[in-house]
């Protein structure tokens, strides 16, 4: 697999900074094969957010480690597909097929990563100055007095108050959200040109995930960053992405424009969800039946068993991912 | 307020806990987890309790069924005071009052097949012959929108929703008037929380069951709850009827909630307004207005008496001191 890095004819869209294309991760099981993410294509571009958005075993996580290559301590295997990214000399490389050295470079300076809780990245051990000041001097080779400098600017820029005295505590003496913004300082420290940020506010109190939310959207306009934020919550994202991708059962049934997906979905489960949200007044309509297991899906198409318009052609083939309005596209029959 | 068929009814509710330094360390002082609360619910009424992590609702919720002694206050149920009864003089009265979970793995006995669990709860409420308590069981689990066949399955079968139907039915079993249910959508997907939600209305609707619903997550206590009751270190800051409170929020944390939740001030055409800085800790709260330091309308008085939740129309109440001097939005 490791193989030099190969330059790829640059695509049409000048923006583009992440193609993933056909990306598929298995983990072995007892039972079989488990498909966490099984063909899963989008782009991304820069000072753009897409989210990622589905339900627990959908494989939205997952689709995320798999860019970072960050799978071999669950077991995972990316066993097709390509995640392109263009890398900032305007070349593409296949993070797929690159060496683990080159791999680490780039989670050190292309992608970062911010997870649903920061105490397990974060260095216990060491102030929360010291660890973003560690990232700054091994990223830029600068010394240590300008690190620090860069360290309180950043804290700064992250909304964290009195960044002097902030940057000596440890991370055990910062509330959750404050956290959540030191791991966001880390993950600029690198100048990184996306940024994948996993249910990062999924623990967080309302308030504080409002304002957190918010910060990683201004930092994506602001410095043209390439978000993927990916969430269970189909509210959270309604403020802030330019993008959805809804994921189903290791697949993604719908991409497209927020405003089109939400506004004017055009796949079943995507319908399904949006009635499933809690609005005063509308009657609440579940989405029958469970989640299918991912080790033996449905045949066809994977929503068919709890899709309310399925027919025969649903059971028999999986349906193909149709076009259905500028730069949106639903994988139903019927969309 | 006289409606004279409460249910529950808790006045200047107080728990403090001693903080300790250390394992065996000597008390350094008190939290105040819930102070001075005061509520009411009458029969068959939900009542919606919201309020972010510290804010003393969990607390509230193992107060008023007696599961925590309070330090201060007095707790109410049916006109029965059981604010100090001891364990085995509430018994006969516990089963008249149930509580469901955020995670209901807790609650259910994972060595024992959820038919002989129901039938366990059943034959407590009313003894009888076995093959009847099976019966009630099916019915239970049809009532709750699970197959007969969930009876002779252990707990770990079951997903995460069909976990929380089957603590929902293990609940009713005995049959209770009053059910405190924590955070019970919380850890679920949203095509499962919807099909909870709906169980809940049913439920109550059919079996006038009272409720004490607590969450952080506003819309779902906005499809659940008749009134509202809005928690802040401890803290009332507001209470009303739901669509009231909702429509015209009258203390900035109630506000500041609302907008937390995502496209809602889109949807109502309101301007944003969201709110800086965390909870503090409830060891040190604010003197005063404990929502203060995070309150964009505070002034220096808000600092130097802690406001009194005061009425301002019929069954609502505000403890913002400032609240007809500030705009709302």
């Amino acid at each position: 697999m490791s193989m030099p890095s190969r330059a790829i004819a640059p695509k049409p869209d000048p923006l583009r900074v992440l193609a993933v294309e056909g990306l598929s991760t298995h983990f072995p099981t007892g039972r079989g094969v488990l498909r966490a993410v099984d063909g899963v294509s989008f782009d991304l571009a820069r000072g753009e957010i897409l989210a990622i958005v589905g339900e627990s075993g959908s494989g939205k996580s997952v689709a995320g480690l798999s860019i970072m290559r960050l799978l071999h301590r669950s077991g995972g295997r990316i066993v097709g597909g390509r995640v392109l990214l263009t890398r900032r000399d305007g070349t593409d490389v296949d993070l797929v097929r690159l060496a683990e050295a080159p791999m680490r470079a780039v989670r050190r300076r292309e992608i970062a990563m911010v997870f649903q809780d920061p105490m397990s990245s974060l260095n216990p051990v060491l102030t929360i100055g010291e660890q973003i000041a560690e990232t700054i001097v091994q990223h830029r080779r600068c010394n240590a007095r300008e690190a620090w400098r860069e360290t309180l600017a950043l804290l700064g820029r992250v909304g964290i108050p009195a960044a002097e005295a902030r940057a000596r505590d440890y991370p055990h003496e910062l509330s959750g959200g404050m956290r959540q913004r030191a791991m966001l300082a880390i993950a600029l420290a690198c100048e990184p040109q996306i940024l994948i940020a996993d249910e990062a506010t999924t623990a967080l109190d309302v308030t504080v995930q409002a304002q957190i939310v918010a910060l990683i959207a201004g930092l994506c306009r602001e410095q043209q960053l390439g978000v993927i934020f990916v969430t269970h919550d189909l509210r959270l994202v309604t403020d802030i992405a330019d993008r959805i991708a809804v994921m189903y059962c290791g697949q993604v049934v719908e991409e497209g424009p927020a405003r089109a997906v939400l506004g004017a979905p055009r796949h079943p489960y995507t319908r399904a969800l949006l009635a499933c949200l809690p609005v005063a007044g509308d009657a609440l309509h579940p989405i029958p039946g469970a989640p299918p297991d991912p080790i033996a899906p449905p045949a066809g198409c994977r929503f068919h068993p709890r899709c309310a318009d399925a027919e025969d052609a649903c059971r028999r083939a999986p349906p193909p991912r149709r076009t259905v309005g500028p730069a949106h596209a639903a994988s139903c029959v019927r969309a | 307020m006289q409606d004279s068929a409460a249910l529950v009814e808790v006045e200047g509710v107080r728990k403090n806990f001693a903080v300790r330094a250390g394992f065996f360390g000597r008390a350094r002082g008190q939290l105040r987890a819930v102070d001075a609360v005061d509520l009411r619910i009458a029969c068959g009424e939900v009542l919606g309790v919201v309020g972010e992590s510290g804010s003393g609702k969990s607390t509230l919720g193992r107060l008023v069924l007696r599961l925590l002694e309070p330090s201060g206050g007095r707790i109410l149920f049916d006109g029965v005071e059981i604010t100090h009864r001891p364990p085995a003089q509430i018994r006969p009265l516990r089963r008249r009052m149930q509580m469901i979970f955020q995670d209901p793995y807790a609650s259910l006995d994972p060595r024992m097949r959820i038919g002989d669990a129901l039938a366990e709860a059943l034959r407590v409420a009313a003894p009888g012959p076995r093959a009847a308590l099976r019966a009630q069981a099916a019915d239970l689990l049809d009532q709750v929108g699970l197959p007969a066949e969930a009876m002779h399955r252990y707990p770990r079968a079951f997903s995460g929703g069909q976990r929380q139907r089957v603590a929902i039915a293990r609940a009713l079993a005995v049959r209770p008037d009053f059910l405190v249910a924590d955070e019970p959508v919380s850890a679920l997907d949203v095509s499962i929380q919807a099909g909870i939600i709906a169980l809940l209305q049913q439920l109550r609707a059919e079996l006038h069951l009272a409720m004490m619903f607590i969450s952080h997550d506003l819309s779902v206590v906005e499809m659940l709850s008749d009134r509202v009751l809005v928690l802040y270190l401890g803290r009332t800051m507001e209470t009303g009827p739901t669509a009231q409170v909702f429509a015209a929020p009258r203390h900035p944390y109630t506000r500041a909630l609302l907008s937390a939740v995502p496209g809602r001030d889109r949807a109502t055409g309101r301007r944003p307004f969201a709110i800086a800085g965390e909870t503090p800790s409830p060891i040190a709260p604010p003197s005063g207005c404990v929502f203060r330091t995070r309150c964009p309308f505070a002034e220096a008085v808000c600092a130097e008496t802690a406001p009194t939740l005061e009425p301002i129309g019929p069954a609502r109440a505000s403890a913002c001191i400032r609240r007809d001097a500030i705009d709302l939005g």
